[in-house]
């Protein structure tokens, strides 16, 4: 899977952390350019490894979005099924992960303002690295793999990491819907201001201001957590 | 508000670190002044990387899955699509199947009202007959010559045409009397009232020879205006089989078919106003009915009202030959049978001058004693077909005319025969079914008298047990010299000998005129439904009068005794008002007498007729509505007494009146068929359906009044008609 996205992505897809400056500066990559211009040719096969390549990434996203895996799953499944329907939309002016990514956020934003709802994170849920749908095992298994990886890591540090984890997660999913994709965006995604005010629509300083904003709001969520 | 987003804008760009060195120095230099910002700085950028920090999820194993087999199936599904054309997306739902579906029903849909529309009939082609309203509320004019109506108060109600066509009166008042009646104007306030005096009448010019002297059927479009319009599912077929087979109906003749609830009564009726105004007139023969064709045991269903079982009366048993075997206590009696048999095949025989088959039975009963009534049907059963189609008559009346009428003069020990059938008079002998081979028995011996009575040339008034008098064809007795009304004279003889009982059902009228024809018309209008028919090869047509005559359809008989026949039941008028309301309605509001005259005012024309026109009383006693038309006056009856195969005998001497220039004038034989109306035997026979409104401007008859131009000048006679309220 990461033979096709990349030298930019991890194996899972995701652009290596603190990397948003080089994700911004990669541009669209030039396999994921001829799958999607096969795939506006009728080649299911391209499309279905585009999908492939960007389903986790854009899972995660939707998920820190939404908040629920149940939702970001279903989000994600429509996401692609929509940019199939519109892969005659796509003029190739973004990288296909920026136009992916842009039908989830408003697929987000909509359901999110759809619920009216704040997703709260359960508190006894277990957060892991790559701990995927809250499988106990798989859990325990990340666990153990991220001890032997960080092995000057104490149990405690990890308790407190998950603890901290779990505080942010929370404090973000009290946000808005816009704050949160902007925060999503710009510090998960890594998505440079450009990417960014083109999947929101927004001009850079309306966004940049908006993305300050949304720092603000989550720097009063996590104030007691941070004191 | 820009400047705050333009410093929000640099804060989120330090913070980024994206920030250039102008302004990281800018807000290095305001974080130095202002700790507590630097410390937000920091705090942001501490939450910065916890952000980045947070795991990464995986997407679930089935969003692949399901995203791979949603590929799969859009593969499938598109999979023929040729090269170079439209890149096809899977899930795209496609309209075009749907669009051709509506399309096909729709499609479907038109094709079907077109194959209905081609496959039913068109209604402009049913049958439909314009028959005048009983009690006449068409507002069609009528043109009549020779008819001045003096109102109760000595005025002569001058009745004009309708609106659309009216006649002025010209010479003056008192001086010309044109009476053209229009139903419309039959107000009296309306009514133009003069003195009629003598008043020469030119004959009307006569109208445009079109439906009633056509074979062919003619339109519908000249009906009067508001005649209403008659459908009848049955007549065509049911006419035409009774012409066909009944003999003696020249073909081209006019058919006037007359539905009453009395056929009995209107038929007299209609032979009062012949012999009331010389119009000679014959019997028609109906042809007799088709033998019965029964199997053991079997319920004949003689009625539509009531299934009747046929029943000989008689004790004994049916015979091989034909005869039965009598009881003891009628053993004795046989010779008296035997010679009432021959009496009544007498009887017969000279009924068949006049009478109808059916009309023999009838005609036979009032001779015979009971016993001799018994053994004639029990001789017989050579009248049985025609005994059971007389019971059929007054039964149901489904097949013959005059039979309800027949039955209702019938003597009562017949009467209780044609009733029940199996009701025997007292002392009668014992009713007993009749086997299929009785009835074939019998009506072999029917057929080989008939043939019999066929070859025998000369009839014969003798009284004979072995040869019973034969009819001599209708033809003959047509063709025979009388001294009067041929019709009248037969009546009579046929009510000396059988009684009041005696009715032909069929009647024929030659050679008259279009005037009498109008005036027979409106004469039995009254209270009866009519409809008109010319005959054409072997099919009757069914057509409407011709405008001119339609006029006279309009006219309502002068009804001289109608005031005071109101009171009586039998009147066809009221039977009218009873069945239905609209021509009650109308019988109310025509009360205006139009041509009823009691004596012509003598002038001019010699030849008048007797003054002493009294009304034909019919046998329940009511007062037939009769227009008597003075024939002498009018062209009608000089065309008849120039030409025509009947000479003008009779009542009326006409030869001194009769116009030259009328002697060409069309004429038609004119059959009269009454038959009962169907509110009377329940069969429907006409369905009236909405009045005819294309036939409103119906062209009336012109009729000059001016005495410098009339050819023969008449005179017209002074009437007097009771006002009929």
């Amino acid at each position: 899977m990461s033979s096709v996205s990349g030298a930019h992505y991890d194996e899972a897809g995701f652009p290596p952390h603190g990397g948003a400056e080089q994700s911004a500066a990669a541009g669209p990559n030039v396999l994921e350019l001829e799958l999607i211009k096969k795939a506006q040719h009728g080649d299911r096969g391209a499309y279905g490894k585009l999908v492939a390549l960007y389903q986790d990434r854009l899972y995660n996203a939707i998920l820190r979005m939404v908040g629920d895996h149940d939702e970001a799953r279903e989000l994600a499944q429509e996401t692609f099924t929509r940019g199939l329907d519109k892969l005659d939309g796509f003029r190739g002016e973004a990288s296909p992960y920026t136009w992916l990514f842009r039908i989830a956020t408003n697929l987000a934003i909509s359901r999110l303002r759809k619920v009216q709802r704040h997703r709260t994170f359960s508190l006894d849920r277990p957060i892991g690295g790559g701990g995927g749908r809250g499988n106990g095992g798989e859990d325990q298994a990340s666990a153990l793999i991220g001890r032997m990886a960080s092995s000057d890591a104490t149990p405690a540090d990890e308790l407190l990491r998950r603890e901290r984890n779990q505080q942010v997660l929370d404090a973000l999913g009290r946000l808005d819907a816009e704050y949160r994709a902007v925060l999503v965006m710009r510090d998960i995604e890594g998505f440079d201001y450009q990417q960014m005010a083109d999947v929101l629509g927004l001009p850079l300083g309306t966004l940049k201001s908006r993305l300050f904003r949304a720092r603000l709001a989550l720097r009063d969520e996590l104030k007691s957590y941070m004191k | 508000m820009a400047n705050t987003e333009n410093i929000e804008a640099k804060l989120c760009a330090y913070v980024d670190g994206e920030l250039d060195d102008a302004g990281r120095a800018e807000i290095e230099a305001h974080l130095a002044a202002n700790p507590q910002h630097r410390s937000l700085m920091a705090e942001l950028m501490k939450q910065r990387e916890l952000l980045r920090e947070l795991p990464r999820e995986r997407a679930p194993e089935d969003l692949f899955e399901s995203m791979t087999n949603q590929l799969e199936r859009s593969v499938l599904l598109d999979g023929d699509a040729a090269p170079g054309a439209a890149p096809h997306v899977a899930g795209k739902i496609h309209r075009w199947p749907q669009v051709f579906a509506v399309a096909a029903v729709l499609l479907l849909a038109v094709g079907l009202a077109a194959v209905i529309y081609a496959v039913l009939p068109n209604q402009s082609n049913r049958t439909r007959y314009a028959v005048n309203p009983p009690s006449g509320e068409s507002g069609s004019p009528v043109a009549v010559t020779g008819q001045a109506v003096t109102q109760p108060g000595g005025e002569s109600a001058l009745v004009r045409r309708g609106a659309g066509d009216r006649p002025e009166a010209k010479g003056g008042a008192g001086s010309n009397l044109m009476d053209t009646v229009g139903r419309k104007d039959l107000d009296t306030n309306d009514a133009e009232t003069t003195m009629p005096t003598a008043v020469a009448v030119v004959p009307p010019a006569a109208p445009p020879a079109r439906e009633i002297f056509s074979k062919s059927g003619a339109s519908f479009d000249k009906a009067p205006a508001d005649a209403a319009v008659m459908t009848n599912v049955f007549a065509d077929s049911q006419l035409n089989e009774k012409l066909k087979s009944s003999p003696g109906v020249p073909d081209n003749s006019m058919l006037v078919v007359v539905s009453a609830e009395d056929p009995s009564a209107t038929n007299q009726q209609i032979r009062a106003y012949f012999d009331n105004n010389g119009i000679a007139w014959e019997p028609l023969p109906e042809p007799m009915p088709a033998p019965l064709d029964l199997r053991d045991s079997q319920v004949v269903l003689r009625s539509r009202l009531g299934e009747t079982r046929m029943k000989l009366k008689g004790g004994g048993e049916i015979l091989a030959d034909g005869q039965q075997q009598q009881p003891p206590q009628q053993q004795g009696k046989r010779a008296e049978q035997v010679q009432t048999e021959a009496f009544s095949d007498a009887a017969k025989a000279e009924n068949e001058k006049t009478f109808s088959g059916q009309s023999q039975a009838s005609a036979a009963a009032p001779a015979a004693t009971p016993s001799a009534n018994a053994a004639d049907a029990f001789s017989g059963g050579k009248n049985m077909p025609a005994r059971a189609n007389a019971k059929d008559s007054g039964g149901a009346g489904i097949n013959t005319v005059g039979g309800a009428g027949g039955a209702g003069a019938a003597a009562p020990p017949l009467e209780a025969d044609r009733k029940g059938g199996d009701t025997a008079p007292a002392g009668a002998p014992v009713v007993k079914e009749r086997s299929v081979d009785q009835v074939a028995a019998a009506d072999a011996m029917r057929q080989q008298r008939e043939s019999e009575q066929q070859q025998k040339s000369a009839p014969s008034n003798e009284l004979s047990l072995s040869q019973p008098s034969p009819p001599p064809p209708p033809a003959a007795i047509a063709n025979q010299p009388s001294a009067g009304v041929p019709g009248q004279q037969q009546q009579q003889a046929m009510q000396q000998q059988f009684g009041a009982s005696a009715q032909p059902q069929m009647i024929i009228a030659r050679q008259l005129t279009k005037q009498q024809v109008s005036a027979l018309n409106s004469s039995i209008a009254t209270g009866n439904r009519i409809s008109n028919y010319s005959r054409a090869g072997e099919t009757i047509t069914p057509t409407t009068l011709p405008t001119a005559l339609a006029d006279a359809l309009t006219l309502r008989a002068g009804l001289p005794n109608q005031a005071a026949a109101g009171a009586s039941p039998e009147t066809p008028l009221k039977i009218a008002k009873k069945q239905e309301d609209k021509i009650a309605e109308y019988s109310r509001r025509v009360e205006t007498p139009a041509l009823a005259t009691t004596a012509p005012a003598g002038g001019v024309g010699a030849g008048t007729r007797p003054a002493s026109a009294a009304p034909a009383t019919g046998p329940s006693g009511g007062e037939f509505p009769v227009a008597k038309l003075d024939l002498a006056n009018g062209a009608g009856a000089a065309g008849r007494a120039t030409s025509g195969p009947v000479p003008a005998t009779g009542q009326v001497t006409q030869a001194a009146t009769v116009p030259a220039g009328a002697a060409g004038d069309e004429r038609v034989d004119v059959v009269i068929l009454v038959q009962p109306d169907g509110a009377g035997n329940g069969q429907q026979f006409f369905q009236e359906v909405a009045p005819n409104a294309a036939a409103a401007d119906a062209p009336a008859t012109t009729a000059a009044t001016t005495t410098a131009t009339a050819p023969a000048a008449m005179t017209a006679p002074a009437t007097t008609t009771p006002v009929a309220k």
